[in-house]
């Protein structure tokens, strides 16, 4: 334990991304509300963003990834943006459609 | 108080402990509340804190991006989507236990390996020698994210490879595409949420559809079941440690004079094992034969790899077990859970 109390390394950020990203399958998993599952998916791409941000720190390494780490986070957060309203576009139809959004009943092709 | 605060040499890693904290803590919330409502709430803080995070690593542009678009944008999106549909029934939706078992193998198997993964390298580890060394400027990136968008990367232009230079001319092609996509995607969310008749033919569809007769569970055989579970997950727990620990792994074979493999086949096999049980447990009648099936290997594999006294306990055991169960599986004639497997 005493290392992890020193000064914060990559390793420290890389375990915080790895909680967000277990909880986010765990939830897309677990979940039967379909926007429960949307969350579980914003969950895995923090997750994801978290890691890129520690490798592209020059605070945390001396051999950093430098500006290309943001810029990968800055775009993962654009589509994530992009797509959660096209998910939420498929979820609000699904609703309409079947009046539930119970991803257990999402089990027919035909609208 | 005062004296408290004097007391913390190092704000930065305080921060982090907090920041890092609140993330973890209202993910796990996100995960483990059943109302829909709640879980949107643990989420926009969740996201906060972790743009809390970003910004203590250096990142401030992106921090502040995240705060903008993901809290202020995709989370109040999501909270939309909440309240359009938010009924009754749909509020809190509860899971089932079997599906808990299962989330809870598939994460914690990839939790293991994500953290083994994050200790796995040295130099992650190691902090950087002198980090108050590094020039404040090197932190203010929003010009340089703004300019690598643009095409020009002021950062890598004394990269000393002339070839790698070239590569490193920024992010202009990835940026126009991110523009027409999201164009494209916010013609598509329109075209596909636009206000619709309601399906009649769906009307009350759903209800009929999916009317089963309720199935009954055997107390003794899902007991007997559940036992078994319990038994593969703390043996798969086992070999799991065994197998993380080489010091451990060496003395366990050289006592018992097993082969390598043993270890590494038995994982596989208690984890199709589980899987087995847990589809006996949803009315899987493959199950049942897949259960016969390994019990067969089990007794081939035991004999092969420790010898034929091991391997003729491991055919009694197993042997018993599965007659046990399958006569538990047989009570009650008609009405048995046997009758009403798929």
């Amino acid at each position: 334990m005493a290392p992890l109390l020193a000064q914060i390394t990559v390793t420290h950020y890389l375990i915080v991304g790895a909680v967000l990203f277990v909880t986010g399958i765990v939830c897309m998993a677990t979940k039967r509300n379909i926007l429960g599952v949307l969350m579980g998916v914003e969950l895995v791409l923090n997750g994801a963003n978290v890691n890129f941000i520690a490798f592209g720190s020059p605070f945390l390494r001396e051999n950093h990834l430098g500006l290309d780490g943001q810029l990968i986070a800055v775009f993962v957060i654009v589509l994530a943006a992009a797509e959660a309203a096209v998910a939420l576009a498929i979820a609000l139809n699904f609703y309409n459609n079947h009046t539930t959004i119970d991803v257990d009943r999402a089990d027919d092709l035909k609208g | 108080m005062n004296l408290l605060l004097a007391t913390i040499t190092d704000w930065h890693s305080f921060f982090f402990y907090l920041f890092a904290a609140i993330t973890c803590a209202f993910a796990l919330a996100v995960l483990f509340s059943n109302h829909i409502v709640h879980m949107a709430f643990y989420l926009v803080i969740s996201l906060g804190a972790s743009a809390g995070l970003f910004i203590l690593a250096g990142a401030e542009f992106v921090g502040a991006m995240q705060l903008l678009i993901y809290v202020g944008g995709t989370l109040v999106l999501l909270i939309f989507g909440v309240m359009l549909t938010a009924q009754e029934r749909f509020i809190s939706m509860k899971t089932r236990g079997g599906e808990w078992v299962m989330g809870a193998l598939v994460g914690g198997a990839v939790l293991v390996l994500l953290v083994r993964t994050a200790f796995g390298v040295d130099d992650w580890s190691r902090p950087r020698p002198h980090p108050e060394e590094v020039s404040p400027i090197a932190s203010q990136t929003a010009t340089q994210l703004g300019l690598a968008l643009l095409g020009i990367r002021p950062d890598a232009s004394d990269h000393a490879d002339p070839r790698l230079r070239q590569g490193m001319s920024g992010y202009l092609l990835l940026f126009e595409i991110a523009s027409v996509h999201l164009l494209i995607v916010l013609i598509g969310a329109a075209y596909l949420a636009r206000t619709k008749r309601f399906h009649p033919a769906y009307a009350d569809a759903p209800a009929l559809r999916h009317e089963r007769s309720p199935k009954r569970r055997g107390r003794l055989a899902t007991l007997w079941t559940m036992l078994w579970l319990v038994v593969d997950i703390s043996a798969l727990a086992t070999l799991v440690y065994v197998m993380a620990r080489r010091d451990l792994t060496e003395d366990l074979l050289a006592q018992m004079g097993a082969p390598r493999w043993l270890l590494t086949v038995s994982l596989f096999l208690t984890a199709l094992h589980i899987i087995c049980l847990i589809a006996l447990l949803n009315w899987q009648r493959w199950a049942f034969s897949g259960l016969v099936v390994m019990a067969a290997v089990f007794v081939v594999v035991n004999s092969t790899a420790l010898g034929l006294v091991p391997g003729l306990a491991t055919a009694a055991a197993q042997a018993l077990s599965l007659f046990v169960l399958y006569g538990l599986l047989k009570i009650g004639g008609a009405q048995s859970m046997w009758a009403q497997l798929e």
